[in-house]
């Protein structure tokens, strides 16, 4: 394949004395599913933090289509179009479901302050598009209608996750980075999960996902290539079978056998 | 026929509420008798209360005021301009009422900071005391016309806004607190020891505007009938009023709006989801400095002397407290707020050597039981958006 989507190369982040992500390199195709596994600690969160421009990487390069992106703002890095969500979903607690996800358009809008106090047809005429947008996106991902003026912080746990999808989404982004999805998700929960993420790919084509998760189930189901990070370094990637039948993955998921 | 018939009941019983509020305006303003004025208000907040409670009521007026929206807002205009020609021989009412305007923009542009963007300001009354003294500087040496004036104390109060916010955007809750209150203190001491700024004695002889070569500070003649001069003044600045408190519902209902409870919300979040956070924040500082100075200018060339006494941490206290009881956020109830914090303290006179404890007491009551405001802040409702219906209308079928 030759349009690489995003490639990472020898990234490393030192908060310190602590080597947090060491020499990491991978790359994502569109139409793919990356997973990264690892034990807490090992330095996911940290690597999607780079890549969305939290964090500034010590070393290395994030390259996107061509584009050298470490150092840049999150806000500009999001507006290229690398949307992430977050472990502890971070929604816009009391604003409502629809503005949750007419706020992820942002980087589409293009009405001014000007606009704002002068020109209302202009922002009345953006504000359709996008609620016309966000409906059908909500819609897409089964959030029930009634539910939509209700604030973000009323919905469950999953449509919570959903929400965040959606609002991820809602500016056709190339890269999405789902930082631990299931988490604190029930075994039924986590199986809706899985078919919204096969949905998002189905929805917008050449999207790349890159997604950090625990729960194996669904890296086994839906990853196309999984990655494994351990202390900081990439100890094994592969195809889940091939991770997974790893000896070093092993030792570092269930720690070293002491009698062979 | 039915319907026009209909539509004309409404427009009479809208005029109806609205004459009596203004009735009970009236003699709450007009009276010295402080029972009375306090029964008053414990009625007519009983009254509310109770409306609001029984959901055929709520309904009823809800609707009333959602459908006739212009016919409240023409005839709430008109009654607003008629208002003080009642008031001829009560000139110290009218200055009231154009004290509370004053206060109302001030309360308006905090709101910005404190209620939509979550921007802890505790230092308003720089900008406010900094657009007084630009204006009045530039009147009473150069005498430049108020219209220019108004303008450029406006305009220096958002780049002092800008270059407060430019270090300080990144800072959060009680860091950047502490900034504007340091950044009121400093503003207050350039003011009483500069000698720019006319020193302790204050700017005296602040020129009144002038409106086609006529002075506001002339009577104004209607009618046959003299009216005070408070009354032009009156009209000046309900017309400023308006005009910021439209700004305000437009930015409210904006994009920028929202991006700013965004903010309010998460920063983080905001800027995952690819929201300029600084800028915004900047803007939200100007824009807020912006109109305290139209306030301030507004204020020096309607008292035509100010002194830096005039710009103490004590005012920012009182603006901040008016978003906070009002409903972060909600611009209705800042206004509602302002109002009531206004005139109360000038009626209750009585009271006055307690007046910091009835603030004091004010506050933790509103925190206890109700720690969003009088009106607090709602989701924005799309109602032009007719596939999505509200959970009210649900319940409604």
């Amino acid at each position: 394949m030759n349009n690489i989507l995003l490639s990472v190369n020898k990234l490393t982040m030192q908060f310190g004395g602590l080597k947090a992500v060491d020499d990491v390199s991978f790359t994502l195709y569109p139409n793919k599913i990356l997973a990264i596994i690892g034990p807490n600690g090992a330095g996911k969160t940290t690597i999607f933090n780079m890549i969305s421009g939290v964090y500034i990487p010590t070393n290395g390069t994030i390259k996107y289509k061509n584009i050298i992106i470490n150092g840049y703002p999150p806000h500009i890095i999001a507006k290229m179009g690398i949307k992430r969500t977050f472990q502890m979903s971070r929604l816009f607690n009391n604003l409502s479901v629809l503005d949750n996800v007419i706020l992820g358009m942002v980087p589409q809008q293009k009405t001014t302050l000007i606009d704002a106090i002068i020109r209302r047809k202009s922002i009345k005429k953006e504000l359709n598009i996008n609620i016309e947008k966000a409906i059908n996106l909500l819609d897409y991902f089964n959030i029930e209608k009634d539910k939509f003026y209700s604030k973000a912080s009323d919905l469950s746990q999953g449509d919570k996750r959903r929400l965040e999808i959606c609002r991820a989404l809602a500016s056709d982004p190339e890269i999405i980075l789902l930082d631990e999805p299931s988490a604190g998700m029930d075994p039924e929960e986590t199986k809706e999960l899985m078919i919204d993420i096969k949905k998002i790919i189905s929805l917008k084509e050449d999207i790349g996902i890159i997604l950090i998760e625990h729960d194996m189930s669904v890296v086994k189901n839906i990853a196309d290539y999984v990655i494994v990070l351990s202390y900081g370094k990439l100890i094994a990637e592969g195809t889940f079978n091939e991770v997974s039948s790893s000896k070093i993955v092993q030792e570092a998921y269930l720690g070293k056998r002491k009698y062979s | 026929m039915k319907k026009y018939k209909e539509i004309f009941l409404n427009d009479i019983l809208i005029l109806f509420f609205l004459i009596i509020f203004f009735i009970i305006l009236y003699i709450v303003l007009t009276s010295n008798n402080y029972i009375l004025i306090f029964s008053i208000l414990f009625i007519a907040a009983l009254l509310v209360y109770f409306v609001l409670k029984n959901k055929k009521y709520k309904r009823f007026f809800l609707n009333l005021f959602k459908n006739y929206q212009k016919t409240v807002y023409i005839f709430g205009l008109i009654l607003l301009i008629i208002f003080p020609l009642f008031l001829r021989n009560n000139a110290y009412i009218i200055h009231l009422l154009i004290i509370v305007s004053i206060q109302i923009i001030l309360a308006l542009g905090l709101n910005i900071q404190v209620g939509s963007t979550g921007i802890p300001n505790l230092g308003f009354v720089g900008f406010f005391g900094i657009g007084a003294y630009a204006s009045a500087l530039l009147a009473e040496r150069l005498g430049v016309s108020f219209w220019i004036c108004l303008i450029f104390g406006g305009i220096i109060a958002s780049i002092l806004g800008l270059i407060l916010a430019l270090p300080t955007a990144k800072l959060k809750s009680y860091y950047l607190a502490l900034i504007t209150i340091a950044f009121s203190y400093i503003m207050y001491n350039l003011f009483l020891n500069l000698k720019f700024f006319d020193g302790p004695d204050g700017v005296r002889g602040i020129p009144p505007p002038f409106l086609f070569k006529w002075s506001f500070y002339n009577n104004l003649n209607l009618f046959g009938l003299k009216y005070p001069m408070q009354i032009n003044f009156y009209y000046l600045i309900l017309f400023f009023l308006i005009i910021f408190i439209i700004i305000s519902f437009l930015l409210y209902n904006s994009r920028i709006g929202l991006i700013w409870n965004a903010i309010r919300e998460d920063e983080i979040a905001s800027k995952s989801v690819g929201i300029n956070v600084v800028y915004y924040k900047i803007l939200a500082f100007c824009i807020g400095a912006f109109y305290a100075g139209i306030a301030g200018s507004l204020y020096a060339h309607y008292i035509g002397y100010i002194s830096a006494q005039n710009f103490t941490f004590t005012i920012s206290l009182a603006i901040l407290s008016m978003v906070i009881l009002g409903g972060l956020d909600n611009i209705s109830g800042v206004i509602l707020a302002a109002f009531l914090l206004t005139i109360l303290p000038e009626k209750f006179r009585i009271l006055s050597n307690y007046r910091v404890i009835a603030f004091s007491i004010i506050i933790i009551i509103m925190l206890i039981f109700r720690p969003t405001g009088l009106i607090p802040q709602k989701n924005r409702i799309y109602s032009f958006i007719k596939s999505i219906i509200t959970k009210e209308e649900v319940n409604d079928e």
